[in-house]
């Protein structure tokens, strides 16, 4: 039983049976179902009317203008059409429109104008023409849509001041408090004004008013009265994580459901309406009929609306009007056949559908060129509700959830920062800074709520989430209560789950006769060496059957393996082509990349950016190399590029390959091979590094073994060296020590005792510690457990 | 309001040193108080220290505790990003994340630009 419901009876007895001259106004739309059950199940005989303080105040102004209110789905379609007409060359106008009329409702609600800008010397004259330009707009609206018959009530709302509360009013709860709606509950005599009284702790309860703004203040000042307690029934918790919210919702109720006698009820309140899909699919759907969700889930992440803005955004690419009426009836018609089959979110999101549907068919003549885009807007704005039974013993409610009613055990969720209290302008457009009494008196409603629920329930745990990655950190009204109440705040983290470790046999490939032959005979490159003394299984399917790794590569990472071998044909070409060709290498790059061969890179998407970014790459080295006088990459040395070399690792296994230039550099014959990336740690050769010892060990061919095989198998090479195009310091090379090069023949003796032992196995296993092995692109087939490192990292 | 530059080493007190400053001034009464970092777990921890610096003072009468706890409320904690876009949202200017079209005229502009500049170059 409520606060108020005695003193609501004793009023509305007098007049039993007939009660209805009465009007109850709640001031909350969610206590007019409580108030009316009350009076049904207490009283009986002609009910009085019940409602809600905005449709209350939307009538007495109707019949005050004579004009027909907007509805809640509508408003934005005709201030679309007003903003439409008045802005012409406004380039988004329904866009711009869905942000402003908000704007205008709130400036107008709170009467906010030149006269009440606090620190309006601060003002500047920019801001002054906005402020100017939106009541101006929202003065234009209110008369274009008078003159269609209409009228929005927070436009409107002044002329509260012109109405009286009648003699048989009743007024529950208080609203939120803008100027107009306070001298209007002045108005109110006492005895017909009823406050549930909020809750606080034992030294607030005096009679004076608190030095903070505060819900006592609030109370006291409209007659109301406060509920001292000690807050034996509060808990106060801080959850590591965001994900920890749905461990705690699901062990309360659950634990709530063991222990709970015949018609206890937990109401679940949560406070950041974001999570509520979260929690739903999550947590709260698991318990079936147990759970009553009354609070509002979004339309567009459901089934029915996807598909409905796909529709849209398939009509948008075809040129055509959307079908609305098709679609509203496919989903009727899926609805029907479906009722018995669908869960009850799916069933309430294919009526909302239907409703959303038929509205814009019925507004498509009218928004014309603005429909798809007016379509959108209202589809992300649409929210809906499952609706469920009042008495299910667990309630899930959004924080306006204030009926008046007791409650054996509550949980408000989650109280971070920025969600309770909430920040009354997110902008755009005006500073809070200067109307500081829309802070005041938002935050004074949101505490009387607050504290109204923890007057009603017996035991209520509140909980905020400290997670450093989604920026959520408790609210400071969570240490405000732990304060004021004497509670500590206790930290909670639930320990993760993780799945056992499965203990299965990893695929292999079963090594054949037929199998060992192909493998003997296969021509080798470094790059498939690599691959099959890393990892057979890989080698298998990349080499053998010729398997395409999955479209999995970042746009990036592709796009800049195919900017890599561009480069490489140009450097090719530069150095063969004489050395005029050098100062102007600007322009072979452009023929090059004008060419008829090149047309598939060209038309890549974006390209461009990364043709500058080589573009500049290649000039640092142009420049480079100018100044210090020393060329390697603009020089007059290549011998040969892309020279094929050949031979048999250690009189076994064919190998062969393709330099990128062969140069004579100091009188000595070399290979470079330039890689189109920065100077990763693992291609250094420090004095530590010894290629043979660590394959020898360790089974790694380090890169550097590439350039050992180039000087082993190319006949009369002096010297090896990577360059590294995209070095951003000036030193670019890695050149091969010549005791790494002298242990050559020991290390294709290796390379081979390693692949005899592989081909000589019974089958072509994964290799899982390979360190390729977390980025492999193969892991699909192998059955890696972590699943696919992100990315390689960027060049 | 006296300016003051505080250079210093990661983990040597830059973040306490603000916490104190934002403490010191919430306490005088002052208000529009923004503290600024450079990383969203610096501003985090900033929060939640001074609640625990206010809830350290236990010889301070319950009211002003709760006084100083809606004073650090109300103090504008962000990132520098964060704050300037506050700033400019607050000014009308804030940038929206580009819709379909909004982000066609962007790549057209941005290719227009690198035409020109590369035109130039």
């Amino acid at each position: 039983m409520s606060q108020f419901s005695d003193k609501l009876i004793e009023f509305l007895s007098n007049d039993y049976p007939d009660l209805s001259a009465w009007t109850i106004i709640c001031a909350n739309n969610r206590a007019v179902d409580p108030v009316q059950y009350l009076i049904h199940s207490e009283i009986g005989g002609l009910l009085p009317r019940v409602e809600d303080f905005n449709s209350y105040i939307t009538k007495k102004i109707a019949e005050r203008l004579n004009l027909q209110p907007l509805s809640d789905d509508e408003r934005i379609f005709y201030f679309i059409r007003f903003f439409a007409d008045k802005y012409p060359d406004e380039q988004y106008p329904a866009r711009q429109a869905a942000s402003l009329l908000p704007l205008i409702s709130k400036l107008a609600k709170y009467n906010i104008g030149r006269n009440n800008i606090f620190g309006a010397e601060r003002f500047t004259e920019e801001e002054w023409n906005r402020l100017e330009q939106y009541l101006e707009m929202a003065h234009g609206f209110r008369v274009w849509l008078s003159k269609i018959n209409f009228f929005l009530t927070e436009l409107e709302i002044n002329l509260l001041d012109g109405i009286a509360p009648g003699e048989k009013e009743i007024f529950i709860g208080l609203p939120e408090i803008t100027p107009v709606i306070e001298r209007f509950y002045r108005k109110i005599e006492k005895e017909r004004l009823f406050i549930d009284k909020p809750l606080f702790g034992p030294e607030l309860s005096g009679p004076d008013k608190l030095p903070f703004d505060s819900a006592k203040n609030l109370a006291l000042s409209f007659g109301g009265k406060i509920k001292p307690s000690a807050g034996a029934g509060l808990e106060l918790i801080s959850l590591s994580g965001l994900p920890a919210l749905i461990d705690l919702v699901t062990l309360e109720v659950s634990s709530f459901l063991k222990q709970r006698s015949e018609r206890d009820q937990l109401m679940i309140f949560l406070l950041d309406e974001s999570l509520t899909t979260m929690l739903w699919n999550r947590s709260l759907r698991l318990f079936g009929n147990k759970v009553n969700l009354a609070v509002w889930l979004p339309f567009s992440t459901t089934a029915a609306g996807r598909r409905l803005l796909n529709e849209i955004e398939k009509a948008q690419m075809s040129g055509l009007m959307p079908d609305f009426k098709r679609y509203a009836a496919n989903c009727a018609l899926e609805l029907s056949k479906n009722r018995e089959n669908y869960v009850r979110e799916e069933c309430e999101a294919l009526e909302a559908a239907v409703s959303v549907s038929t509205l814009l068919d019925d507004w498509k003549e009218r928004l014309g060129c603005h429909l798809t885009e007016a379509a959108k807007i209202i589809i992300e704005a649409k929210k809906f509700r499952v609706t469920g039974s009042r008495s299910a013993p667990i309630q899930v409610v959004g924080f306006g959830h204030v009926s008046g009613e007791k409650f054996s055990r509550g949980l408000m969720l989650p109280l971070d920062s920025g969600i309770m209290p909430t920040q009354p302008f997110e902008g755009p457009f005006i500073n809070p800074v200067h109307v500081p009494q829309l802070r005041k008196n938002v935050f004074e409603y949101e505490d009387l709520i607050f504290r109204q629920i923890l007057a009603q329930g017996d035991r209520i745990k509140i909980a905020a989430v400290t997670d450093t990655i989604r920026e959520r950190t408790p609210s400071y009204y969570l240490s405000l209560l732990a304060q004021e109440f004497g509670k500590p705040v206790t930290t909670i983290a639930f320990k993760e789950y993780l799945p056992e470790k499965q203990i299965t046999k990893k695929p292999a490939i079963p090594l054949d006769d037929n199998l060992r032959a192909r493998l003997k005979d296969f021509t080798y490159s470094f790059s498939s060496l690599t691959k099959i003394l890393a990892c057979p299984f890989l080698f298998y399917h990349q080499h053998i059957l010729k398997l395409e790794p999955p479209s999995f590569m970042h746009d990036d990472e592709k796009i800049n393996m195919q900017m890599g071998n561009f480069v490489h044909k140009f450097l090719q070409q530069l150095s063969t082509g004489g050395k005029k060709k050098f100062d102007d290498w600007e322009k072979l790059f452009t023929e090059l990349w004008e060419s008829n061969e090149n047309a598939e890179l060209r038309n890549i998407d974006g390209i461009n950016i990364y043709k500058l970014n080589a573009l500049i790459l290649l000039k640092e080295i142009y420049d480079d190399e100018l100044e210090s006088g020393r060329r390697l990459v603009f020089a007059d040395n290549a011998i040969a590029c892309e020279e094929k070399f050949s031979g048999t690792i250690a009189g076994s296994y064919k190998i062969t390959g393709r330099s990128d230039r062969l140069a004579k550099i100091a009188g000595r014959t070399e290979v470079i091979d330039f890689k189109y990336s920065t100077k990763k740690d693992k291609f250094i050769i420090s004095t530590r590094t010894n290629v043979l010892t660590r394959f020898q060990e360790k089974g790694v061919l380090h890169p550097a073994a590439q350039l050992i095989i180039y000087q082993h198998f190319i006949a009369g090479l002096a010297g090896a060296r990577f360059y590294f195009l995209k070095e951003a310091s000036k030193d670019r090379e890695i050149i091969l020590p010549p005791e790494q090069s002298a242990e050559a023949a020991e290390l294709m003796m290796a390379i081979k005792e390693r692949l005899d032992a592989i081909i000589s196995a019974n089958e072509l296993a994964p290799e899982y510690n390979s360190s390729e092995c977390a980025f492999c692109r193969f892991q699909a087939l192998c059955g890696r457990e972590a699943y696919y490192m992100a990315a390689r990292g960027n060049d | 309001m006296q300016s003051m530059l505080l250079k210093a080493s990661a983990g040597s007190g830059k973040t306490t040193r603000l916490t104190n400053e934002v403490f010191d001034r919430i306490f005088i009464g002052g208000k529009f108080i923004t503290a600024l970092t450079f990383t969203r777990a610096a501003t985090a921890e900033m929060r939640s220290r001074i609640m625990e610096k206010i809830a350290a003072e236990k010889e301070m009468p319950l009211l002003d505790r709760l006084r100083l706890i809606m004073e650090a409320g109300r103090v504008g904690y962000s990132t520098i990003d964060s704050f300037f876009y506050r700033l400019f949202a607050a000014s009308g200017f804030a940038p929206k994340m580009a819709d379909e079209k909004a982000q066609i005229e962007l790549s057209g502009e941005i290719e227009r630009l690198f035409r020109s500049r590369r035109a130039k170059l």
